[in-house]
């Protein structure tokens, strides 16, 4: 594996409700190595974009963060624990060296002010640099995303962009100030298929180009299978699976994982096996947990008396692929 | 066709796009000659009702006139001369043409031209309706944004316990009040009027710290500001707890929105995401109400002129109304329906340069 870039050990984070707090993110730890590409999968609601708003500092009160810490490494080889940064302190990391990329490209850019206007004032809140500099690393970074005539599109509004579009100014406002780390929360979703398949290839490219991991957020497995150093599937708040993209797509011991993947409809499904395999049942509500294994009541391996009795912990089940069930030695796709 | 995507996007896209920026600027062109269109058929409306309603009203207008002591044939005469005789679409018809010529006749109180009591009575009442706005608009936003920052909060309830007194006080009463402390009791400022008893500075504008300025004496200008001071603070009231309670609902709105998640993941400043990327982006719906505000305000602040004694454009209309000054009341409803559409143009208007979405209708 290589040298660490990120490691969060044991993220929680509750939100108070009126029915007490819940916890959207339980106990969570992963890490992303250098150069490498972490894809998190899981259904809405699993907790991922949560996780990696905590990851930025941006989950907003009374959302509560607590972690043993969040070590993001320095170019000099060391690192610095995130969860213990003042305010101030992770203004200058935020979209400096942790930029963040969102699902809905109309919504997430400000509709009143051109792009070049919203990628120069990134540039220039964290390097010092006069307007006209700003502007030409702006000009450059959508030159670089493919975005023809890029002096014009400056100037630009986001409504005058179709999405394709608009999501390549908002990765290249992201990517603006070089960051070690890209934060990707389902970046291709909104988009259309084509679209989708230009943006993922952009991504991939510009992360060999800048030497830079990548965060992918996604319930889209067949976006994970195109990105994917590693992947954790998240459900319920917690890491369930982990593993190599080769691990999990190959071997996977999750009865979650199998589910997800038979849901994925293919070319060439013959129509005769009937509709699409569906996972039964719905994610459980983070109030109301199941005791046990929290997917025990969707589980076609289902055993009473142990899967209800104690939450799994995660176990290796072989090359770094860890897994959060009690039966996976049984389990097969 | 199969060319590559990429060498058929530059050409095309840019043709898309300078084709988009010309048509933006004609239809804004055409969407202001639309709106002046829509001026005038609102003039039409208001001068039919308020000739009209002035017309269907009991009482002869000769014989107010002239009082108890007009001879029948005086009357005759009278009428002849203002044209009572005609039928009322002839009447209306003639008033059209000299109102289109500024003609509205004269007062029948002043014996003025109408329009110049018309005209001489709104400088006072824009005045003030500036200052009460400025105040309004200055101390209003502020409030409501702070308000929003931590909704629930301390300053968030005294605010808007206090813009909810602000909305709903009857503003006679508030003005009384101070009027009564300040005025009276503390005997701090003066309780009415445009200036003190013996000062007044050549008439130029019609605007009292105006014409003090360029009379360029410091003395009276003091004296125009302490009476504009009163009567500005009581009618600010409405508009500013109006202003405030906006600002702090779209302030609130604003900030869940999307883009201002990523402002914060590019890590700005708090005070910048909320000044640039909230604020900014609320701005809309609180013009529009400052707008409506400015709008309402002009068309006359009758019970704030009628306190604090001033000649403005509300009291004017009160006393025409009162005195069948029908001359006056037409001049001035019509100068009234003129104001407030020109305003509402121009709030319509500032929105095509606050959100550059909007080009249209």
């Amino acid at each position: 594996m290589t040298q660490a870039l990120l490691e969060v050990e044991n993220l929680k984070v509750t939100f108070p409700t009126e029915e007490g707090p819940i916890t959207a993110v339980d106990d969570l730890s992963f890490r992303v190595g250098s150069g490498e590409t972490l894809v998190i999968v899981g259904e809405s609601g699993s907790g991922k974009s949560v996780t990696s708003l905590a990851v930025m500092g941006l989950i907003a009160p009374p959302g509560r963060v607590a972690a043993k810490a969040i070590r993001l490494a320095d170019e000099d080889g060391g690192a610095r624990d995130l969860s213990r940064l003042s305010e101030a302190e992770m203004r200058r990391v935020r979209g400096a060296e942790i930029a963040m990329i969102f699902q809905e490209p109309m919504t997430s850019l400000n509709p009143v002010y051109t792009i070049g206007e919203q990628i120069i004032e990134a540039i220039r809140f964290h390097e010092a640099m006069s307007r006209r500099a700003a502007r030409a690393r702006a000009e450059e970074m959508l030159k670089l995303l493919g975005i023809p005539e890029p002096r014009r599109r400056l100037d630009a509004y986001p409504h005058q962009l179709s999405g394709g579009m608009r999501q390549r100014a908002m990765i290249g406002m992201a990517l603006s100030c070089r960051p070690s780390l890209l934060i990707a929360d389902e970046p291709t979703t909104a988009l259309d298929v084509t679209v989708q398949a230009q943006i993922l290839e952009l991504i991939r490219g510009l992360q060999k180009d800048f030497g830079m991991a990548v965060i992918f957020i996604t319930h889209n497995l067949g976006v994970a299978a195109e990105i994917a150093d590693r992947i954790m599937v998240m459900y319920a708040g917690q890491a369930v699976e982990t593993g190599s993209a080769r691990a999990i797509f190959r071997g996977t011991r999750l009865p979650y994982t199998i589910g997800l993947m038979r849901s994925v409809p293919r070319l060439g499904l013959d129509r005769d096996s009937g509709p699409l395999p569906a996972i039964p049942g719905n994610v459980p509500d983070l109030r109301r947990l199941p005791n046990g294994c929290r997917f025990h009541p969707r589980c076609a391996w289902f055993e009473p008396g142990l899967c209800d009795a104690e939450l799994p912990p995660l176990e290796a089940c072989g090359d770094g692929h860890l897994v959060r069930c009690l039966r996976w030695r049984k389990v097969h796709a | 066709m199969a060319i590559e995507p990429r060498r058929v996007a530059g050409p095309f896209a840019r043709m898309r796009m300078s084709a988009s920026w010309r048509s933006d600027r004609s239809e804004l062109w055409r969407y202001i000659g639309w709106r002046l269109i829509q001026l005038a058929i609102v003039l039409i409306g208001v001068s039919v009702v308020v000739f009209f309603t002035m017309h269907v009203l009991p009482g002869d207008v000769a014989m107010l006139l002239l009082g108890d002591r007009g001879t029948a044939e005086q009357l005759a005469k009278l009428r002849l001369q203002l044209g009572l005789d005609q039928p009322i679409i002839v009447q209306y018809l003639r008033f059209v043409v000299a109102a289109a010529h500024g003609d509205f006749g004269t007062s029948l109180t002043s014996n003025r031209a109408a329009f110049a009591d018309v005209s001489g009575a709104f400088p006072v009442t824009l005045q003030l309706t500036l200052a009460a706005l400025t105040l309004a608009t200055f101390i209003g936003v502020p409030t409501g944004v702070f308000a929003s920052l931590k909704p629930g909060r301390i300053f968030d309830n005294v605010a808007m316990t206090f813009t909810l007194f602000g909305v709903s006080m009857p503003i006679f009463w508030l003005g009384l009040m101070l009027l009564l402390l300040f005025g009276a009791t503390l005997d701090w400022l003066p309780i009415g009027g445009l200036y003190g008893v013996g000062i007044e500075p050549p008439r130029v504008t019609g605007m009292s710290l105006i014409d003090a300025a360029l009379a360029g004496s410091p003395s009276i200008f003091w004296d125009a500001l302490r009476h504009l001071i009163l009567p500005a603070c009581t009618l600010a009231t409405v508009p500013l707890a109006f202003i405030a309670r906006i600002t702090r609902a779209e302030m609130m709105a604003t900030a869940t929105q999307d883009h201002v998640r990523t402002a914060r993941a590019k890590g700005l400043p708090r005070a910048r995401v909320i000044l640039r990327h909230v604020l900014r982006n609320a701005l809309i719906p609180i013009v529009t109400v400052i707008g409506l505000q400015l709008g309402l305000l002009l068309s006359g602040a009758v019970l704030t002129e009628t306190i604090f004694s001033l000649p403005g454009l509300g009291r004017l209309m009160v006393d025409s109304i009162l005195s069948r000054d029908y001359p006056v009341v037409q001049a001035g409803a019509l100068f009234i329906a003129f104001v407030f559409v020109l305003v509402n143009l121009l709030v319509d208007l500032s929105y095509t340069l606050l959100d550059p979405r909007i080009r249209r209708a």
